[in-house]
């Protein structure tokens, strides 16, 4: 932990293996950490301590946050909704509806649901409310793939983020590409032009207006010479991410 | 009596035997798999419709209907949802239906005994939990919907026929695999099912091999490669489980206590769930692609890309030889490093830059070799007053501010400029680095100020 008041640096404590993913509820105010160790780690950020550690069923490899709750993707395809107010049992346990890997959990703003997305170039818009009618509505789509010479790459989708005003969100695969996706009608909004590399992380600002999109070769083929590493910043407009 | 009998046969296409819940949708599939045109994707209304139409249109003659069984492909028949359907393929139908109503009640009986077989205790048979689709009434054994052909995009109407699934026992461990680590804070296992909505119910662990499901579903599933053929009702999940299961019935291989069958759908590759204990002492499992003309760019193994990474010789920090500590630390060396697009800089004032390499300095000691922080340290370097500013040309001519800014000291960016390419040079290209907004900041309004870092150090 950094303090910025006093430019000190305490360590809070630890994980038995890398930390995957760190986020800060401010609903609970508490700093959530995963990790590959398969815990989920709560801290508090008031005192120097470990407010909790909780097994998750494989390695952590997303966190997505939900207001006061937590939706983490493990290995193998599980994922985990945990109730920070009562973490005394995963209020539900799931598997990803999507057949390959976990990459990416993000939540919706208006605490609907989550959207996970897969390696295999597929997003799945899921609903937490555990009712069947609720559940119909579930569904999965295809994306980040290209058409190269009669073979069709399927790219991981590294990153998801939602626009806080609107519930869409941007996606970013391996392929490069940015997309916009109204998930409640099921539309693609807009793509971006093809950057240099894979998009490894994305970030809507606060209010929606920039999306910060970080462009990272991530290893997932061999490619010669290794691209540069760089983020850029975007100014989204209303016609690229609002619901049509 | 006779009302309900009717109920329970719901509309169905003559063509390919395919059920609906609605007329109105069995019509819209008609006209959009058996009734378009060829030539022209015109959507006809009945076989004679299109026969016609390629005819005078295109002068050609079709003598099938497209997608349609081989025995029913009668073009000369006139058919309109269910209108039309010859008597004895309606009685046909009815009767297959009525013949099948009776495995799939044994079916459920048998799902009973086996999740009784292993389980800890609880009730038998347990109710699907929160994630399970309710089969719609008169849905009958996933059987009926084996040779059909849905559409891909009806995702939503599909989920009726997954349904049933959240019956499945869903972990086909191998034979007393149960239990892995203990689960401490799961409080699962013990709770009866159906107490609350969100508590799982416990993993019945069958005696069955992993290759012998109780589903043809799934039988679909296990025999993996055909998926692509066969086109189950679920596009998303027709790919099978590629990740190639463990050694069948290997005892290592527990069933994940406390995962119950919560998910309607997922069961289906449940053949995949390991330990991740088990995991680490195995070889990972491998990711097959999905068929011939379509490529996963991912490696082979099934880890995450992040793992991958960091099993690479550089960022072995006990490897000997790897310079590991060259870069001082990740923001001062984003500050110091040339900026790959020309002329677009990132450009920390005199000031600022000095406190970052102040708030930079927890992530030099991470740089340093061999751990100087225990593993797993969290360094969130987040700096509403150490910016990282992207300064455009534009900026980079204006005078640097040595104030820490406040909001109105800063200049705005020219917004209009903003549009990418837009680089800020050299992330960290040492570690996962996550990049978020400051959420207690208005992003717009005090403009790129306030990129918090978030670092993950990572222990090898």
């Amino acid at each position: 932990m950094f303090d910025l008041n006093t430019s000190s640096e305490t360590t809070v404590g630890t994980h038995d293996a890398a930390i995957r993913c760190v986020e800060y509820c401010p609903e609970v105010n508490l700093v959530i950490t995963g990790s590959w160790d398969t815990n989920v780690k709560l801290w508090d950020p008031r005192g120097p301590r470990e407010a909790g550690s909780f097994q998750q069923p494989n390695k952590v490899y997303t966190i997505g946050l939900c207001g006061e709750r937590v939706v983490v993707g493990t290995a193998n395809r599980k994922v985990m909704v945990w109730d920070l107010r009562n973490m005394g049992f995963a209020q539900q346990k799931r598997e990803s509806s999507l057949k390959f890997q976990t990459r990416c959990i993000r939540c919706f703003p208006n605490k609907q649901g989550y959207v996970v997305s897969s390696i295999e170039g597929r997003v799945a818009v899921e609903y937490l409310d555990p009712s069947p009618e609720v559940q119909k509505k579930k569904y999965a789509f295809k994306c980040h793939r290209l058409k190269e010479d009669g073979i069709e790459k399927i790219f991981p989708v590294n990153a998801i983020s939602f626009h806080n005003g609107y519930n869409t969100f941007a996606t970013g695969g391996s392929d490069g590409f940015v997309n916009i996706w109204d998930g409640f009608n099921k539309k693609r909004l807009c793509q971006f032009h093809r950057y240099p590399t894979s998009i490894s992380s994305l970030s809507f600002s606060n209010d929606g207006n920039m999306l910060a999109i970080s462009c990272s070769y991530l290893y997932e083929q061999e490619i010669k010479p290794i691209p540069e590493n760089c983020i850029f910043i975007r100014k989204v407009t209303d016609q690229e991410t609002k619901p049509k | 009596m006779g009302r309900k009998k009717k109920k329970q046969t719901k509309p169905w296409c003559w063509y390919c035997n395919r059920e609906f819940d609605d007329e109105k949708i069995l019509i819209q599939h008609q006209k959009a798999k058996h009734f378009k045109c060829p030539s022209c994707h015109k959507k006809l209304y009945t076989g004679p419709g299109l026969s016609i139409h390629c005819m005078q249109v295109h002068k050609e003659t079709i003598d099938k209907v497209p997608n349609s069984l081989p025995s029913r492909n009668n073009i000369e028949i006139e058919i309109y949802g269910m209108e039309g359907i010859p008597e004895e393929d309606l009685k046909e139908h009815e009767r297959q239906k009525q013949g099948k109503v009776g495995p799939g009640g044994k079916r459920g009986l048998s799902e009973d005994e086996d999740s009784q077989d292993g389980m800890i205790q609880g009730p038998p048979n347990p109710q699907p939990p929160q994630g399970a689709a309710i089969p719609p009434p008169g849905h009958v054994g996933p059987p009926v919907h084996l040779g059909m052909k849905p559409p891909g995009p009806m995702l939503g109407p599909m989920m009726g026929p997954m349904g049933p699934m959240g019956h499945m026992p869903p972990y086909m461990g191998g034979p007393g695999g149960m239990v892995g680590p203990p689960m401490v804070p799961m409080g699962g296992p013990l709770q009866p099912p159906g107490a609350g909505g969100h508590v799982a119910v416990n993993t019945p662990v069958t005696s069955q091999p992993p290759n012998k499901p109780l589903f043809p579903s799934a039988v679909q599933v296990s025999t993996g490669n055909h998926m692509g053929q066969l086109k189950p009702a679920f596009p998303a999940y027709s790919q099978a489980s590629n990740i190639n299961p463990g050694p069948p019935g290997a005892s290592g291989v527990p069933g994940m206590p406390g995962c119950g069958p919560n998910f309607p759908v997922s069961q289906a590759s449940s053949l995949s769930s390991h330990d991740t204990k088990s995991m680490e002492a195995k070889k990972p499992n491998l990711i097959t692609t999905v068929s011939g003309n379509s490529r996963i760019i991912h490696p082979e193994e099934d880890i995450s890309l992040e793992e991958r990474r960091a099993k690479l010789p550089r960022y072995n920090i006990h490897a000997p030889g790897v310079t590991f500590l060259q870069p001082t630390g990740p923001v001062t060396a984003t500050a110091m490093r040339p900026p790959p697009h020309g002329g677009v800089v990132v450009e920390a004032p005199p000031m600022v830059s000095a406190s970052h390499m102040v708030s930079a300095g927890p992530m030099v000691s991470m740089a340093g070799p061999g751990g100087l922080i225990p593993a797993g340290a969290i360094v969130s370097v987040s700096m509403p007053q150490t910016i990282i500013r992207p300064a455009m040309q534009v900026m980079s001519s204006a005078p640097i501010m040595t104030a820490m800014p406040m909001p109105t000291a800063v200049p705005s960016l020219p917004i209009g400029g903003m549009r990418p390419p837009m680089g800020i040079p050299q992330v960290n290209e040492y570690r996962n680095i996550t990049i978020r907004f400051h959420r207690a900041y208005d992003f717009y309004n005090l403009h790129v100020r306030h990129l918090v870092f978030f670092i993950y150090r990572q222990k090898f």
